[in-house]
């Protein structure tokens, strides 16, 4: 048979396969089988890099409702899916773990990334040990981080050359105070003692673990970050003696994509 | 798994001399928060230089101080006093009378006390108002020591008492009493006169005024008691506040670059200059 005739015959087949996509459906569990009269097609969404396949999911269970419009028609089913879409979108994204950077001594939290990964929002839990201090210290840390850019080193490998930020940093303790306490005179200090407003820039190194690996997380990424805070900044702004080494702050930290 | 590529290795390699490099760097950018304390070189500098003051001193019956006050934030300001007062050869000490950081923070501290470190006579630190934000007052403790302290400058009796009251609601005893009873009790036989050093001045903001008179009372019992230091007002100042002829010096700012020099000389007798770097 000559060449251009089995291609011609394979198209013929694939033209067929998908006019007839019905036969290819998978099997499903009875109990999560839609009624037979019903035509449900499973449907594809696309969101940017990532493909959400929705569960085709059974109408509501009551035996003698009637179902007019299709599972995905009725303004019932919109709202609920809408409605999941919002809520999974809440569900933590990735996770950090940050040793120093001004936001105690080890910092932990969820994070979320959005905007075709280029934004991130990390809420952080610190710890601060007393030291020569009365007690040991809590914080409480929001980190916005834009990543503009993701240089593929390899199949596994990426480096971002650049991350860059600000945060929000707040402890524990009776000794800080966000608003001036009202015993003293107004602008006695101009300052909050309890809220940090910190910038920052940073580098990481982003291993994509191969699919088959993976157990709970898809990459796991190692990074530093410079940063200074209000008032290191301050410091220097008014001070050319002052040492950079005093308003620098490094920090490293993991990261790791769910 | 793949096996990495020449290219994976290179950035490997270039990667980890990077951040080896920055490891160097790195321990002294480590910071865990602004208030966390973490304080590291000389500490209890008081206790020491208060040895030193008393050792050089001993026997002399003139002496020459600097008063150096509220240097908060004005690094180059205090970098270049004590340049200026490095650069006399006749002072036997240097007293700060507090507000040496603005916001309490450790780092604050830590490059202050660097920077009075390179002053060629041994200096003594008074608890600010500022000192006591946030950590800043543990802060203090640790690397300077107790914010009450006294000490003997050859026949002269330096008190440096802690004011700030209205920063601890004047919940605890400031100005400490018990300490100044304590200290008139125990003074040395050949004091013949004495100076009393504090932050924060009777009839300021800072200061217990419900006991002012109390405290001019009781810094009164003092054997020749000729004057008190203080600073918090950031200006150059002499008042009398209670008619009785003890008068307060206050000290200016770091940021009007000046600072007092006081000779207690052998007659009994003290003059003082404002000077200007």
């Amino acid at each position: 048979m000559k060449l251009s005739n089995i291609r011609f015959l394979t198209a013929i087949i694939a033209l067929i396969a998908t006019i007839l996509p019905s036969q290819a459906r998978p099997e499903v569990p009875d109990s999560l089988a839609p009624p037979a009269t019903t035509e449900i097609q499973p449907a594809v969404v696309v969101v940017h890099d990532t493909v959400y396949r929705y569960i085709t999911l059974p109408p509501p269970a009551i035996s003698d409702s009637v179902n007019v419009g299709g599972i995905y028609s009725s303004k019932y089913e919109k709202q609920r899916i809408r409605r999941q879409k919002v809520w999974n979108s809440l569900i933590p994204k990735q996770f950090t773990l940050q040793y120093a950077g001004s936001i105690g001594m080890l910092a932990a939290g969820p994070g979320w990334h959005y905007g075709r990964h280029h934004w991130e929002t990390d809420l952080l839990f610190g710890f601060v040990p007393r030291y020569h201090s009365e007690k040991a210290k809590f914080t409480f840390t929001i980190k916005e981080r834009y990543v503009p850019w993701d240089c593929r080193l390899s199949d596994t490998w990426a480096l971002q050359p650049l991350t860059a930020g600000v945060a929000f940093s707040g402890i524990s303790g009776d000794d800080f105070w966000k608003n001036l306490p009202d015993k003293y005179p107004s602008n006695y200090y101009w300052f909050s003692t309890k809220i940090r407003t910190h910038v920052y820039i940073g580098q990481r190194f982003r291993y994509d673990i191969p699919s088959h690996y993976r157990r709970f997380h898809s990459s796991v990424a190692a990074y530093y970050e410079l940063s200074t805070c209000d008032f290191y900044a301050l410091s220097k702004y008014s001070n050319r003696e002052y040492s950079w080494k005093d308003v620098l702050s490094l920090a490293f930290g993991i990261r790791w994509e769910m | 798994m793949k096996k990495p590529s020449d290219k994976t290795f290179f950035w490997l390699f270039r990667g980890s001399l990077f951040l080896g490099t920055m490891l160097v760097v790195a321990c002294d950018l480590i910071d865990y928060h602004p208030y966390d304390t973490r304080i590291e070189g000389k500490h209890h500098i008081n206790e020491q230089n208060i040895g030193r003051i008393e050792a050089a001193t001993a026997g002399k019956t003139t002496v020459h101080f600097v008063l150096i006050s509220d240097t908060q934030r004005w690094y180059d300001e205090t970098k270049a006093a004590v340049r200026s007062i490095n650069a006399r050869n006749d002072i036997d000490f240097v007293l700060h009378c507090g507000d040496i950081s603005d916001f309490g923070v450790t780092r604050e501290f830590e490059v202050q006390r660097d920077i009075l470190e390179e002053l060629s006579v041994p200096y003594v630190v008074l608890l600010g108002n500022h000192d006591c934000l946030g950590t800043g007052a543990d802060a203090y403790r640790y690397i300077f020591g107790n914010p009450d302290f006294a000490f003997n400058a050859g026949d002269t009796h330096f008190l440096c008492i802690n004011s700030n009251a209205f920063e601890y609601d004047y919940s605890v005893d400031i100005p400490n009493f018990g300490f100044i009873r304590n200290d008139l009790e125990s003074l040395p036989e050949n004091v013949r006169r004495s100076v009393v050093a504090m932050h924060a001045q009777p009839t300021s903001e800072q200061f217990n005024n419900n006991v002012s008179q109390l405290f001019e009372y009781e810094i009164r019992k003092y054997p020749g008691l000729q004057f008190c230091m203080c600073g918090h007002g950031h200006h150059t100042q002499v008042n009398e506040w209670f008619d009785d002829g003890v008068l307060y010096y206050e000290c200016a700012a770091a940021k009007h670059r000046e600072y007092l020099v006081f000779t207690l000389n052998e007659e009994g007798g003290y003059t003082y200059e404002v000077v200007e770097y």
